[in-house]
């Protein structure tokens, strides 16, 4: 079996793959901020004094959780995306070149949108679950001192209970945005020209399958690297 | 108003489930004094000053604070009353994740929206107070028991209450660092602060206090200045538990 | 909302069970037959590197460890691309799609089933494994008869939550065209073209309730007092 390295690492196939690279990290960052926002949310909402909202939340993040990303990604694509108002829609179709990804993938453009708003959800519910279990490991004193100096209930949620939740929590959250980075490669499949779809497109050009996936997953290795080291920064600021 | 009691205590009743804890208790306290609340477990010492600052609530009758009722007023005014209100706890409940000085500024700067200036100047004040300024840097966990339940206290001085209230400030301390907080409690007695004490300190109680309430079994069994709490109390059960507390092998086998 | 379900009852045997009468099995049948297969597959594999890593010399243990984390460090669709690629340049046979995925999930999943299991034994007391010995019993005799069976009742839950997490894995046989649910609602979605809400959301619902069936089955079995435990 011999390898043709260079049918892969350069030309248009190079060129491919770096554009795939390129948007892959994009979706990665606009799902990864999306989770977050969502899982802020969605444990703030938990604590609610209403019972109709927490049981909400908890039907909203049972029925994410029990059904398969790819099928959540198809709704807000096809279903999602018709539904919108028409005005909306000519936004999201039209060019719109400073806002346009290595590849011709427009970030406004409904492959990216629906992508990113789907995956960032799904880790975002996974996310405020592993929040949750953080939250449920501070101490009760913590809140009860909170209380007696006269905090809020938002207050003591970001002030002194969050803060806490992380540092419980952070193994599990650093291994939910790793995942939240894998599982933007499910979104080839709606159309999203990104790194697994490009590495495809490789192996449809030139035949080339083992060149092809061998590159785009010591690229996905690298972006892991690079993304858990951030993070593991980000805990040291 | 500055003869107006600090907290008054109206019929005031709790119970847990069917279990009553606190039956029946009427009292006023005044400005400036020193109060110790003491008597054996499961008399509703900790309950009665939880109450104060409604981390628990009354299931009848109300507190007021200063003649606003701290049972029945809204959360806006609930969060004014408890920054006018400190309160130590038995397990220090320093937050971890904190600096000592910012354990003492977060509520100065999030709750009464002082500038960090500000912040930091009260903050330098009270843990000089408390003899920790040379800790402001240090996190809870580098500290001993004694020197965080002394952060808690200037913690809650940090926000000028007019009222402090310690619910068994040195129980969950080994032994050699009861007299340090207990020293800085004592140095508060003398600022006119209003102090409620639950403690099982006898000693503190006999030198520091004005008053001592007695509390067995939910009610006030006896309230008297110490002078007369320990050479002569009226009630048998408040001078059965100073005969254990006192002479506890004594009691043991009787 | 104005949804119209009819689409769904002209469809309903397609998908539930695709063109399995026509001898190609799909649908939700085939769903459930690769979730199983593939559910089998990883703990067999998983629970033989667990016992490797558990009896067997630390390096073993840190190289088994490192390999599964491997493989999970890169997407799943990514290894099932990998298999249905490879395996016919290694083996010189095309290997249908259905199996590639199964092959693919087992592979990927069986590093949770390690990491489970292991969990899952450590959660033992130890005295059971010093009792063990004590009266005699070999190190493999107190694994296989004392430690093993305790240990995997307990881990009975997080199994069947690995399982439920297997079905949905099954729909990314969909990139292979593997006529799964997931597939087989696409093919009808591409067929009758202006019912996609009726159809996914129909198609979601069905994974909902089967999944979240296994959860809380996984849940009624966890609250069942763990083998072990102090009284």
């Amino acid at each position: 079996m011999a390898f043709d390295w260079s049918g892969v690492l350069s030309g248009h196939p190079l060129h491919w793959l770096l554009q795939g690279l390129a948007v892959t990290i994009a979706v990665t960052l606009v799902a990864g901020a999306i989770a977050t926002v969502v899982a802020v949310l969605l444990t703030a909402l938990r604590l609610s004094p209403l019972a109709p909202v927490r049981l909400a939340t908890r039907a909203v993040v049972s029925l994410i959780r029990n059904t398969p990303l790819l099928i959540q990604l198809m709704v807000w694509y096809f279903v999602g995306f018709a539904r919108l108002p028409q005005a909306i829609k000519d936004v999201m179709t039209r060019d719109h070149p400073w806002a346009t990804l290595p590849g011709q993938v427009s970030l406004a453009g409904p492959e990216f949108v629906a992508a990113a708003w789907g995956v960032g959800l799904f880790i975002g519910v996974f996310l405020g679950e592993e929040l949750q279990a953080g939250l449920n490991a501070v101490a009760p004193g913590q809140r009860e001192a909170a209380a007696s100096q006269g905090f809020g209930a938002w207050d003591t949620l970001v002030a002194i209970l969050l803060p806490q939740a992380l540092r419980n929590a952070y193994e599990p959250v650093v291994g939910q945005y790793l995942n939240l980075m894998k599982l933007t490669a499910i979104a080839c499949s709606i159309g999203l020209a990104e790194l697994t779809y490009q590495a495809r497109q490789v192996e449809s050009f030139n035949s080339h399958a083992f060149e092809a996936f061998a590159a785009a997953t010591l690229l996905y290795l690298g972006l892991g690297l690079v993304l858990e080291r951030a993070l593991r920064a980000v805990r040291r600021a | 108003m500055a003869d107006a009691p600090v907290i008054e205590f109206r019929d005031v009743h709790k119970a847990f489930g069917t279990l009553e804890v606190i039956r029946g208790i009427s009292l006023t306290i005044d400005r400036g004094s020193v109060v110790v609340v003491c008597g054996p477990s499961g008399s509703g010492k900790s309950t009665l000053i939880r109450m104060v600052n409604r981390l628990e609530t009354p299931t009848r009758g109300e507190i007021l604070v200063d003649g606003v009722s701290s049972t029945h007023c809204g959360a806006e005014a609930l969060r004014r009353l408890r920054t006018g209100v400190g309160f130590v706890f038995q397990q220090f409940n320093l937050y971890p994740h904190l600096s000592v000085r910012q354990n003492v500024t977060l509520a100065l700067l999030r709750v009464l929206g002082q500038s960090q200036a500000e912040a930091d100047a009260t903050a330098d004040l009270v843990l000089d107070q408390v003899g920790l300024a040379d800790k402001a840097e240090n996190f809870p966990a580098q500290l001993s028991g004694g020197q965080q339940q002394r952060v808690a206290i200037a913690r809650a001085l940090a926000t000028r209450p007019d009222l402090l209230l310690f619910d068994e400030p040195t129980s969950a301390l080994d032994p050699e660092m009861i007299g340090e907080v207990l020293t800085v409690i004592r140095k508060l007695s003398h600022h006119g602060i209003t102090l409620v004490v639950v403690t099982h300190e006898m000693g503190f109680a006999r030198t520091v206090a004005d008053r001592i309430l007695f509390l067995d079994q939910g009610r006030i069994e006896e309230d008297a200045p110490p002078a007369q709490f320990f050479e002569a109390p009226r009630s048998p059960r408040a001078r059965q538990f100073l005969s254990q507390i006192l002479s506890p092998l004594h009691t043991a086998g009787d | 909302m104005g949804l119209d379900f009819t689409v769904i009852l002209k469809n309903w045997d397609y998908l539930l069970w695709g063109r399995t009468p026509q001898g190609e099995v799909g649908g939700l049948l085939l769903t459930v037959l690769m979730a199983l297969a593939a559910g089998f597959l990883s703990l067999a594999l998983g629970i033989a590197m667990a016992l490797a890593c558990w009896m067997g010399p630390r390096p073993l243990r840190r190289a088994l460890i490192a390999m599964a984390d491997l493989v999970r460090s890169v997407p799943l669709v990514l290894v099932i691309f990998w298999i249905y690629f490879l395996v016919p340049a290694l083996f010189r046979t095309q290997i249908p799609g259905a199996l590639s995925v199964i092959v693919a999930l087992a592979w990927f999943s069986s590093g949770a089933v390690l990491h489970t299991t292991l969990a899952g034994l450590e959660a033992l007391p130890r005295g059971h494994r010093e009792a063990g010995l004590a009266s005699g019993l070999s190190e493999g005799q107190v694994f296989t008869s004392i430690l093993l069976p305790q240990a995997l009742r307990n881990l009975v839950p997080s199994y069947v939550a690995l399982f439920a997490s297997m079905i949905k894995d099954t729909s990314l046989a969909f990139i292979l065209n593997v006529p799964e649910l997931t597939m087989t609602a696409s093919q009808v979605n591409t067929r009758e073209q202006i019912y996609p809400a009726e159809i996914f959301l129909t198609t979601g619902a069905v994974y909902f309730v089967l999944c979240a069936g296994l959860a809380w089955a996984a849940q009624g079995l966890a609250h069942r007092r763990p083998l072990g435990a102090a009284r």
